[in-house]
């Protein structure tokens, strides 16, 4: 599909066919251009678990179900969790994939890029940095709703099921590392997001307990969580899916030379990306309250 | 363009057209893009200022750089500074004025529909206070970096792409930023986004290599990689997805000519 139009058939998709499994090809698909993703600093940090919720126990379902996601949760038959590894940077400490870089000629020696200036400017002044960040900030607390969510769904569940305890993630992390690693996931979540649509698929980045979440992928503890879900499975309804969601005025989110004037609007140029197919028909469309009452009728959700 | 080729496309660029300018329209295009990206609770973490090489002094320049890669400052004609508004999630419970999750404008527009268990009730009593404002209205902005603002920044630079324009990421310098364009100190700085038209091939160099695939993802669990099917890798080859890796052959010789073309001192 042309990009433009992926990034405006692209909106939170919360109805999907469940009985539709999504070919393990479109999966592959999707992660390979996570794959291609930029990476900051060149460091390689996200790390994505593929779940399939017909390979989840009826235990292990309810653990991830909460009152906000349970029903899209029922529907949607492929689950993609991102994490961060926080070790990337302590891994790129010895400079190597930036030598790598330079010895392929991808950073060039004209910008400064040789070996000396990695072992004697970069490493310390920005590797290092970043580890050393005297400014920590507290991660692992879980949103006082998602606790909420857990105890509810431990008593449905008979109170058997322990839950990771809260300490056992780090109390503390280096800020700059944080922003590092909430940046290397949003820049893979657009990539996974998009390339589901252009795959012929719906998805949505849904909240679900890290602690849960870690729990279940089995995965270490420097493995940073805390990043939403994405959903996928086809559409049960249609792509329109009751429009393009509203949005503010543009003004308010860019600026042109200096905070405090606008990046004017040109309408000639929405023009042209509605011809492109980016900008679409937004919410709310005449005929979508019929659609959601004939969705609840076939996905049997209450009304 | 096709999405897949957009995406392989992309890559780091260093040596862009110094002599050609951006076309304002595709720097719209690109933010029109990054307005379109997800974002929780429909709330716009994301803010950006764009700016222009030739508008700025060279001293003013010089404010942005760090030691990644400084002079890439001084050869892109557009420089877009993406920050994080910390402040976004609390000015979206007060003001309840934007079409976010908050003001309910998505239940009304039939887009969270109630039956999926939004109901308006649970929106105020429970996502809002809870969800929007941690600790309370009063609580002070966080810092931390935000995966929303991010994937905002990454659509519009995959849209550059899409124009036929080269963007890299390179980090730049928050206070000297913040003297040249007087963001607000509740704004905390992303990326910088170099935005031009290449004076290299667009293979600049090739694809980069990384971590093998199976390291980096997982099937079910940590404990089972995610198996690389290369009858899909083919067809992701075919769609320009994946492309040539490098090393490319004659990058050398491309290197030494746009050294020689702008003048930089010998690479090697
Ligand atoms: C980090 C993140 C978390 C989200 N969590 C949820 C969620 O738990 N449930 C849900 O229905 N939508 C969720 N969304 C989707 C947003 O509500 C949606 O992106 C926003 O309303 C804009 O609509 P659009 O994506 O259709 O353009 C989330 C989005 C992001 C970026």
């Amino acid at each position: 599909m042309e990009f433009k139009e992926v990034v405006g058939w692209r909106r939170s998709i919360r109805f999907f066919a469940p009985w539709r499994p999504v070919e393990r090809e479109k999966v592959q698909a999707i992660l390979e251009a996570v794959y291609r993703a930029p990476k900051v600093l060149e460091l390689d940090i996200v790390r994505c678990v593929v779940i399939y919720r017909d390979a989840l126990t009826a235990e292990q379902l309810e653990s991830i179900r909460s009152p906000i996601n349970s029903a899209q949760i029922d529907m949607a038959p492929v689950y993609i969790q991102f994490f961060a590894d926080l070790q990337a940077a302590e891994r790129a400490m010895d400079g190597g994939h930036l030598k790598e870089l330079i010895d392929l000629d991808l950073l060039p020696a004209s910008f400064g890029w040789t070996h000396d200036y990695v072992d004697r400017v970069i490493v310390p002044q920005v590797y290092k940095r970043i580890l050393t960040d005297s400014n920590r900030v507290v991660v692992g607390r879980r949103p006082p709703l998602l606790q909420e969510v857990e105890e509810q769904a431990q008593a449905r569940a008979g109170g058997g099921r322990t839950v990771v305890a809260v300490e056992a993630e780090p109390a503390t992390l280096p800020l700059s590392l944080l922003v590092l690693a909430n940046t290397a996931v949003g820049i893979a979540q657009a990539h996974a997001l998009l390339s589901a649509f252009d795959e012929g698929l719906g998805a949505h980045l849904c909240g679900i307990s890290p602690v849960v979440m870690k729990q279940l992928c089995r995965i270490p503890d420097y493995w940073h969580t805390g990043a939403s879900t994405m959903l996928l499975g086809y559409h049960a309804g249609s792509w329109e899916d009751g429009g393009q969601r509203p949005r503010e005025p543009f003004e308010e989110d860019f600026f042109e030379g200096r905070y405090g004037t606008p990046f004017v609007q040109d309408p000639g140029v929405v023009g042209r990306l509605k011809a492109e197919r980016m900008i679409q028909d937004e919410a709310p469309l005449a005929w979508r309250r019929g659609e959601l009452s004939a969705l609840a009728d076939m996905l049997g959700l209450p009304k | 363009m096709e999405f897949k080729r957009v995406l392989g496309r992309r890559r780091s660029f260093h040596y862009f057209a110094t002599w050609r300018p951006v076309e304002r329209e595709k720097i719209q295009a690109m933010l029109e893009a990054a307005r379109r990206a997800s974002r929780a609770v429909n709330t716009p973490f994301f803010k950006a200022v764009v700016t222009y090489r030739d508008r700025l002094s060279q001293e003013e320049r010089n404010q942005f750089k760090t030691a990644w890669e400084p002079t890439v400052f001084d050869f892109a004609p557009v420089s877009i500074f993406w920050y994080h508004d910390t402040e976004a999630r609390v000015a979206y419970v007060d003001r309840l004025k934007r079409p976010g999750v908050p003001s309910g404008a998505l239940q009304d527009n039939a887009v969270m529909a109630p039956l999926l268990g939004w109901s308006r009730r649970f929106l105020s009593e429970v996502i809002l206070p809870e969800l929007l404002a941690p600790g309370g209205r009063s609580a002070p902005p966080a810092r931390g970096g935000n995966s929303d603002a991010a994937m905002a920044m990454e659509q519009a630079l995959l849209c550059a792409y899409d124009e036929g324009l080269a963007a890299t990421l390179v980090p730049f310098d928050e206070d000297g930023a913040r003297t040249v364009l007087g963001v607000p100190e509740v704004w905390e700085p992303l990326l910088a986004m170099l935005v031009g038209y290449p004076a290299e091939s667009w293979e600049a160099g090739g694809q980069a290599p990384g971590l093998p695939f199976e390291d980096v993802f997982f099937a079910g669990s940590m404990d089972t990689a995610f198996e690389r099917d290369p009858q899909v890798v083919a067809r992701l080859q075919s769609e320009e997805l994946i492309q040539e890796q490098a090393p490319i052959a004659w990058r050398k010789h491309e290197i030494r000519g746009l050294d020689r073309m702008f003048r930089l001192p010998a690479s090697r």
